[in-house]
């Protein structure tokens, strides 16, 4: 099932805003990860994504396979286009590449002791 | 929150991360620099992403068993005097920990308008569990982590127990490549492996058991057990360290014990991701309704019910009497609401969009007068 990104209209009631994604689940959509206030990273099919895409509350749906898409082209104001550019990034092949060849690949995390404190 | 229930029990339902970005004034040799700001962000989206693909492989149900909210603070703060750089020397690990960490969270604490020390932090996870999310998602569970480039006293710990839930990363010992940081002769992941160590903390924070040796051999012993509070009544989770690497010269490959993308059959158990009863559902998805405050009164009178997985409520019944007013969403361990007319005494039940609870007898029960 696709990842998609949601970005909520800042300007939009939050009745509106807290639609797009009631809606987008009811439609069988999954909540990843919300990055609060705006940003909503999803994953669903078409009709998820169609149902998110429907509410007024609802500033920009992207879906991103190779990193192409440009955050400083859509509009947004420069924290919602930070935190879209920092989704992006995920799918370039240069973080593609970095996360398929591992620096310490497989190594034992090898910490004196417990990484745990009370 | 109820007795017995802490904030970090199960890696289920909505997580509350609260990230705090203890940074240092502009120009300061600590400050982060914009490409670390947006590459250690990218690195916990990166860790939760991991965590997701491990729910889908390793849960009975090869559901996702959880959606993590995520709330970013930045705070810019100078440390007290006396802020010591680690030495790396597994014997005075845990003192350099305690001693180290304060000198930079107390004031970002404070920056936030919070308590110094663990009632700071504490209060920072009781914020994050009762505030409203956007899609008016609530969360169940909820830990902060700090993210600083002032020292501490190792490149990654966690507190899950006992004191608030908290994780700490020190960014540039942990994305370190060199193998010797600070002349400590310990290595860190790089920068584009700290997505697995925020995973294996978070992996902490949920319960899950160090596995890999250690120095002297004292990171794990497979005798070692983790036991969770009773959430079924008559039911402790309860799971033995089995692929400790000290004991178990077969162990396998897991998150909690190497850099890997991996876990081991013990580590979901630990998260809460069973199905014992094998009916498609998780087991600690469904509502469990732990307390009824108060236990006796008569109709009109406020009532507290205390639990887990409340907050998607759709009813709440006494015995054969369904509450009919609106019912308040406290948090998702906590409603609010009014007695019913009733008679007797009778079992209190809140049913959600999975289920209904179970009664608990004397917990949950309540007699009209």
């Amino acid at each position: 099932m696709p990842r998609f990104l949601v970005v909520l209209d800042p300007n939009a009631d939050e009745a509106d805003r807290d639609a797009v994604i009631d809606g987008m689940r009811a439609s069988g959509g999954e909540v990843i990860a919300v990055f609060d206030p705006h940003i909503v990273v999803a994953e669903g099919d078409q009709s998820a994504q169609a149902a998110a895409d429907q509410f007024f509350g609802i500033s920009l749906l992207a879906i991103d396979e190779d990193g192409t898409i440009d955050a400083s082209a859509l509009g947004l104001a420069p924290e919602l286009e930070a935190m879209v550019a920092l989704w992006t990034v995920t799918f370039t092949p240069a973080v593609q590449a970095a996360l398929a060849n591992r620096f310490r690949e497989g190594e034992d995390w090898g910490f004196p002791g417990p990484c745990t404190v009370g | 929150m109820a007795a017995g229930i802490r904030t970090n029990d199960y890696m289920l339902g909505v997580i509350a991360l609260g990230i705090v970005i203890v940074d240092a004034p502009p120009g300061d040799p600590f400050a982060f620099t914009p490409f670390q700001l947006q590459n250690v962000l990218l690195e916990v989206y990166l860790g939760i992403e991991l965590l997701n693909l491990l729910a889908v492989n390793n849960t009975p149900t090869q559901q996702r068993a959880f959606s993590f909210v995520v709330q970013v603070e930045r705070v810019e703060v100078t440390p007290t005097p006396g802020l010591q750089p680690p030495t790396g020397n597994p014997n005075t690990l845990s003192a350099e920990i305690t001693d180290r960490e304060p000198h930079w969270r107390d004031p970002a604490l404070n920056a936030l308008g919070l308590s110094s020390g663990s009632q700071g932090v504490r209060e920072h996870n009781d914020a994050l569990l009762t505030r409203m999310w956007p899609g008016g998602l609530r969360a169940r569970w909820a830990y902060t982590t700090f993210i600083t480039r002032y020292h501490a006293g190792w490149m990654a710990y966690a507190s899950p127990t006992g004191a608030p839930a908290k994780v700490v990363i020190q960014h540039d010992w942990l994305s370190d490549m060199t193998g010797n940081f600070n002349g400590t002769n310990v290595g860190g992941w790089s920068p584009f492996g700290m997505d697995r160590v925020f995973a294996h903390e978070t992996g902490h924070i949920f319960g899950a058991l160090d596995e890999y040796a250690g120095a002297n051999n004292n990171a794990c012993q497979v005798t070692d057990v983790m036991s969770k509070p009773p959430i079924f009544t008559g039911f402790t989770l309860s799971v033995t360290n089995v692929n400790c690497a000290v004991s178990n010269p077969g162990s396998v490959a897991c998150l909690m014990k190497q850099n890997t993308p991996n876990l081991c059959p013990t580590t979901p158990a630990v998260f809460g991701w069973i199905d014992l009863d094998a009916d498609g559902v998780l087991d600690f998805v469904g509502p469990q309704l732990l307390n009824v405050n108060p236990q006796s009164g008569s109709a009109g009178d406020t009532i507290r019910l205390q639990g887990i997985a409340l907050g998607d409520v759709k009813a709440v019944g006494f015995g054969g009497f369904p509450v009919t007013t609106p019912i308040s969403v406290i948090s998702d361990t906590e409603l609010q609401l009014t007695a019913p007319n009733g008679s007797g005494t009778v079992d209190v039940t809140v049913t959600t969009s999975v289920g209904a609870s179970t009664a608990n007898p004397g917990a949950t029960s309540f007699t009209f007068v």
